[in-house]
C-alpha cells in the first residue's frame, strides 16, 4: 500500500518535472551527462572484480568527463546537467584508484609468492600465514 | 528452490589467483539482503549499505536537486571507497 503510493506520487512528480523542463528551459541536457554518472557509478562498483574492467570504466569515464567539462566551460549558460558529470568523474577517479591499487596488490602477489603457488588456494592460504608470522 | 549463488557472476580474479577481490561478496550481500538477512549483509559485505545509501542519494539527486547534494556525495563516496579498501585489506590480510 505504502510504497505502491509512493510509487505514484514519485512518478506523477517525475512527469511534472519532465513537462516543467520542456516549458521553460531553452537550456539543453548536456552531452553525455547521464552516461559519465552511469559509468562513474559503475566504475566504482565493479571496481575490483574483473581487476582491468574497473581500470577501462574509470579511464573512459573521466575521459568522456574531461570533454564534458571543456564544452561546459565554454557556455556555462546553455547546458544542465554539469553536477552529474562532477560526480561522475569523482566516482570514477575513486574506482580507478580502487582498481589500480588491487592491480598492484595482484602484481606484488604475483612476484612474491609466484604464480604457481597462487593456483593452489590451501598452499597460498599456508603461506600467507607464514608470511604473517614472520 | 535453487540457490540465487548459481545466478551470480563469479570473480575471475578468486578463479585466477585464488584471493577474493574487493568486490568479492558483494552480490552473495545483496542476496542476504534479498532474503532478509540484514546482519549478515553487513558481514559479508560491510560497504553494501554505504553503497546503496550513495546510490539512492545519486538517484534521487537525478531527478529532483537538492541542496548540498554535491558534497554529500563527494562525501559518501570517499567513505564507500575508505569502507572497500579496509575491508579488503583485513579480510586478506588479518583474518
Amino acid at each position: 500500500m505504502v510504497l505502491s503510493f509512493w510509487v505514484t506520487s514519485f512518478l506523477k512528480h517525475l512527469s511534472t518535472n519532465i513537462k516543467t523542463m520542456d516549458h521553460n528551459q531553452p537550456q539543453e541536457q548536456l552531452q553525455n551527462s547521464t552516461l559519465i554518472l552511469v559509468l562513474g557509478i559503475l566504475s566504482i562498483v565493479t571496481c575490483c572484480c574483473y581487476g582491468v574492467l574497473g581500470i577501462i570504466l574509470g579511464i573512459v569515464t573521466i575521459v568522456l568527463a574531461q570533454k564534458a567539462t571543456k564544452i561546459y566551460a565554454e557556455n556555462p549558460d546553455l547546458y544542465t546537467g554539469f553536477q552529474n558529470v562532477k560526480i561522475g568523474k569523482i566516482l570514477a577517479i575513486i574506482g580507478l584508484v580502487l582498481s589500480i591499487l588491487y592491480l598492484l596488490f595482484t602484481v606484488w602477489m604475483i612476484v612474491t609468492f609466484g604464480w604457481e603457488t597462487m593456483q593452489d588456494q590451501e598452499l597460498m592460504q599456508e603461506r600467507m600465514r607464514e608470511m604473517m608470522e614472520g | 528452490m535453487s540457490s540465487p549463488e548459481e545466478y551470480m557472476l563469479p570473480c575471475l580474479n578468486k578463479k585466477l589467483f585464488g584471493i577474493d577481490c574487493m568486490g568479492c561478496g558483494m552480490q552473495r550481500s545483496i542476496a542476504l539482503i534479498a532474503q532478509g538477512d540484514f546482519i549478515g549483509a553487513f558481514h559479508m559485505y560491510p560497504a553494501i549499505y554505504t553503497l546503496l545509501l550513495l546510490l539512492a542519494v545519486i538517484v534521487v539527486n537525478y531527478f529532483r536537486k537538492f541542496k548540498n547534494a554535491y558534497k554529500i556525495i563527494i562525501t559518501l563516496a570517499v567513505i564507500n571507497g575508505v569502507i572497500i579498501l579496509g575491508n579488503f585489506i583485513f579480510k586478506t590480510f588479518i583474518n
